[in-house]
This record gives C-alpha cells, sequence and structure tokens, in this order.
C-alpha cells in the first residue's frame, strides 16, 4: 500500500494538498491541465521539494518531513514512466531495460531477457529508442521500470504519446499488466478511454486539491464536477 | 526615391567588393606562407634543432595540459551548468575571462600570482618549488588560456542533457556517479570533444602568456609559436616550416567539425 499526505509549493504560488491510500493495482488520476498530476507523481518520487507531509510503502517510511526522513529518489524503489517516456537514446533497449535491473551477473541477464520476453520487446533488444515505434518505447519504458523491481509504479500519460489505434491496443495490455502487478500503481491520463480499460478507483485532482476519490463507476453515475463531466464525454485534450 | 539606373548599379557592386576585400585580406596571408615555402624549405625547416625541440616541448606541454583540463575543467563545467543564480553567473564570467583579456595580460597576471615575489610566490619556494621559467610554468599559462574553452563548451553540452532523463536513471536507483558517467557523460561528449579540441590547438598556439611566465628557453619553454618567432631573427626555414605545421594542425582541428563550423557557433555546434 502506497499511503501519503503531502502539501507541495508549486511556481506561481499554486500549492498541491493531497491525502491517499492506494492498494496494490492501478489507480487513476485524473484532472485538467495544471491541477498538480504531474506534481504529484514528481513529489511521490522525491523530484520535488514537499512542504509538510508523509509519504508510506508498505512498512518503509519514505518521508516524514516532521520527522526529518527523507528517503533520496534512487532509494525509494518507485517506478517512474514520465510522458515522453526518456528512454535513454544512447542505448540499446537491452541496455535501457538492463539499467535498474536487480540481481548479479547472469541471473540479472535471465531476469532482463524474460521481461523483453513478457512484454513482445525481444525482436527489438538491440535497437535504439529512435529506431522503435512509439508503441513499443512504451512497453520498453515500462519494462525498463520494471527490471527495476519496484514497490510501486508511477505512469505520466503513458498513452497520451501514440496515435489513436496503438493506443487502444497498448491499453488493453497496460490494464492488464498493472492489475497483475501486486504493486500499487498511479495512472495519470485525461483519455476516458484509459480510464474505462482500467476500470480502477479514481483520485480526481483539481487546482492542487483531491475533490474525489471513487471508484471509477461511481464516478461516471455521477460525476461531482464539470471538469468529471467533460472527462466523461471525451471533451478533455491533452494541450 | 529615384536613382540613375547606372548609380544603383554602381552601388550595388559595393558589398561585393566590401566581402572580396575581406576574404583576401583572410586568405592572402596563409597563401602567401604555402607559396613562400618550397618541399626542401619545408623538410629542413623541420629537422633544424630548434624546430625538432619545439616540436617535442609543445606535443608534450599541450598533452599534460588537456588532460589536466578534463581532469579538472569537467567537475567544474558540471557544476556551473547545474546551478543557477548569482554565484553561477560570477564564476562563469570568471572562467570565461582568459578567453578575452590580451595574452600579455595573462602572463603578467600569471607572474604576480606565482611569481617568486608574487602571491603565491613565498609558499611555493617553501615548497622548493619555483614556477616562473620552467616547462611547468608552460603548461601553467596554456592550461590559463585554453581551459575556458573547454569549459565553456562543457557547459553547453551539460546544459543540453534532458533533465528528465537524469531523474528516471535517479528512480532505476541511479546515484550521482553513475548517473554522470552512464547517462550525462556519453551524451554530452560531442560537446565536450569539441570542447577538447579547440582547447588543445588554443594551447598549441599560445605565445604572449607562455613568453612572460615561463620565458623563451629551448628545450624547456620555447614552444612552437615561441620557435617560430625566435627563427625569424636567424633562419626563415624553421619559422616557414613550423608556421605550415601549425596551419595543418589548425586544419586538422576545424574539418571533422563541419564545414558550417563557426566559434561563436560553439553553443548551437554542442547541441546533442
Amino acid at each position: 500500500m502506497l499511503a501519503l499526505r503531502l502539501e507541495v509549493e508549486r511556481r506561481g504560488g499554486f500549492q498541491l494538498e493531497a491525502a491517499l491510500e492506494c492498494v496494490a493495482g492501478p489507480t487513476l488520476v485524473l484532472g485538467p491541465n495544471g491541477a498538480g498530476k504531474t506534481t504529484l507523481l514528481r513529489a511521490i518520487l522525491g523530484a520535488v521539494p514537499v512542504r509538510d507531509g508523509e509519504l508510506r510503502l508498505g512498512s518503509r517510511v519514505l518521508l516524514d518531513t516532521r520527522g526529518h526522513i527523507d528517503v533520496p529518489t534512487e532509494d525509494r524503489r518507485i517506478g517512474w514512466v514520465p510522458q515522453e517516456y526518456a528512454l535513454f537514446p544512447h542505448l540499446s533497449v537491452t541496455d535501457n531495460v538492463a539499467f535498474g535491473a536487480r540481481g548479479e551477473g547472469g541471473e540479472r541477464a535471465r531476469r532482463v531477457q524474460a521481461l523483453l520476453e513478457r512484454l513482445g520487446l525481444a525482436p527489438l533488444a538491440a535497437r535504439r529508442p529512435s529506431e522503435i515505434s512509439g508503441g513499443e518505447r512504451q512497453k520498453a519504458a515500462l519494462a525498463r521500470a520494471l527490471a527495476a523491481e519496484p514497490e510501486a509504479l508511477l505512469l505520466d500519460e503513458p498513452l497520451a504519446a501514440l496515435d489513436a489505434r496503438t493506443r487502444e491496443a497498448t491499453r488493453e495490455f497496460l490494464a492488464r499488466m498493472l492489475r497483475e502487478l501486486a504493486i500499487p500503481s498511479l495512472v495519470v491520463t485525461h483519455d476516458v478511454g484509459d480510464a474505462e480499460a482500467l476500470d480502477a478507483p479514481v483520485v480526481l485532482l483539481e487546482q492542487g486539491r483531491v475533490v474525489a476519490s471513487t471508484p471509477f463507476q461511481v464516478l461516471r453515475a455521477e460525476p461531482p464536477t464539470g471538469f468529471a463531466r467533460d472527462f466523461l464525454q471525451g471533451r478533455v485534450k491533452l494541450t | 526615391m529615384s536613382r540613375s539606373p547606372a548609380l544603383s548599379r554602381a552601388l550595388a557592386v559595393l558589398p561585393a567588393l566590401a566581402a572580396v576585400g575581406m576574404l583576401l585580406l583572410l586568405v592572402l596571408p596563409l597563401v602567401a606562407l604555402v607559396l613562400s615555402t618550397s618541399g626542401a624549405d619545408f623538410v629542413d625547416g623541420l629537422r633544424h634543432p630548434l624546430s625538432v625541440a619545439a616540436l617535442k616541448l609543445s606535443l608534450l606541454t599541450t598533452s599534460i595540459t588537456l588532460v589536466l583540463t578534463l581532469l579538472l575543467g569537467t567537475p567544474l563545467a558540471w557544476w556551473l551548468a547545474r546551478h543557477g543564480g548569482w554565484p553561477e553567473r560570477v564564476l562563469s564570467t570568471l572562467v570565461q575571462l582568459p578567453i578575452v583579456i590580451p595574452p600579455a595580460v595573462s602572463g603578467l597576471a600569471l607572474l604576480l600570482a606565482f611569481g617568486r615575489r608574487g602571491l603565491l610566490g613565498p609558499w611555493l619556494e617553501r615548497l622548493g618549488w619555483t614556477l616562473p621559467f620552467t616547462t611547468a610554468a608552460v603548461v601553467v599559462a596554456e592550461l590559463f588560456v585554453s581551459s575556458p574553452f573547454f569549459i565553456q563548451s562543457a557547459v553547453a553540452a551539460f546544459r543540453r542533457l534532458d533533465d528528465e532523463l537524469l531523474t528516471v536513471a535517479r528512480t532505476l536507483g541511479a546515484g550521482p556517479g553513475r548517473r554522470f558517467f552512464r547517462v550525462a557523460l556519453p551524451l554530452s561528449l560531442p560537446g565536450l570533444r569539441t570542447g577538447a579540441a579547440l582547447s588543445w590547438a588554443r594551447a598549441l598556439g599560445e605565445f604572449g602568456a607562455t613568453l612572460m611566465f615561463a620565458g623563451n628557453l629551448s628545450g624547456r619553454t620555447q614552444t612552437l609559436p615561441l620557435a617560430i618567432y625566435t627563427a625569424l631573427e636567424t633562419d626563415l626555414r624553421p619559422a616557414k616550416a613550423l608556421s605550415l605545421l601549425l596551419v595543418a594542425v589548425a586544419l586538422a582541428v576545424l574539418l571533422p567539425l563541419g564545414h558550417t563550423f563557426f566559434v561563436g557557433d560553439l553553443r548551437a555546434r554542442t547541441a546533442t
């Protein structure tokens, strides 16, 4: 379980205040642009300073501002798939995936290979990120995050960079993967199709605050805000 | 505004004339150098004892200077690239000063810092070191005038790095060392290489500061440019031969960087 209470000071004086508890499996993070979704993810990673708050992952305390605990990003064991994937351009798919892979020598190589195969990346193993398609890059970024055996996973608009067709195909695959993983995963998206495929608990963020925290079906039955209504009708675009 | 067609035609020629004039000025001296050096001149000139000593010395000092530039300049460039605010601005300006100030001024400043009666003079003497007029002084002078070129280039290259890549590396468990050596450095290599080439070429050509701080002692501090200057008074052949050699080296450094390369374009060229 990922549990947090965070107050983050953002640029332009905007504040983010969020308190969440996420169990294993996907959780959707929805909200208009500028609501603080990416800030929330980055705060969980430890990539932005948190003014006040706590963050617990399983039995580990990753952050406790009052108790002066702040585990550095490299030790938090939280995987991250950023919006444009941020694959290392100078490394092959295999080397990208192996970058943070746990284990030693042969065992490590075997684990990486297994992951590549599981995500259908084996034929592309030696290629560079610039030589593979958007959907393949998405999988490579996911594989890379998973190779480090994270205890939680954060995905920022994982399908936004894909064309409509690839998006639909990858969406099902992603939903299945996230459900299979026994770790909490937060998925930021602006696409109602993604939300429907994941059909997961929703955290609705607006203007730096959590305005709703309900299962997707409940949100759909009774959208609590104007944005939620627009979102469900597919009228929300990523800008 | 109406002009007679003849006048218009005459005026239109002016920019072309200006361009040709500038080009001649820039190219003529080098053409003269090439034309006035016969093959025999070149070979004899290179075999002259003055030349051999200078070649060996320059090669030695510029190599040491390059290694020191890379070792000491890279961490500084990294810091400058990753930090902002007024401390960075002040330091960046200071670091780039040697590029702009006259080499003679650099020479004097080095004397005042490291000379026997300079700022650090007494301390160095206590350690048994005198710096001025030694080969080490050549390295110091070359380092002073050339390393800013590398640092400038390195900072530009490091600044161009996508921060997201470094953050992702952190989430994958990479500490500062791994982040630098496995992500930042490989991706900055083109800019670093350009900077290293330019700084090496600059060190090779340094004259004024070396002359003032290290002196002009054959075999000890007489680098290629100093040897050329000295040879002018005795035998023109080594002067011409070494000059041609340095021009060839300059070409060898510039050509791989692309025919559209301009030194001022450094920022754009070091984009990875």
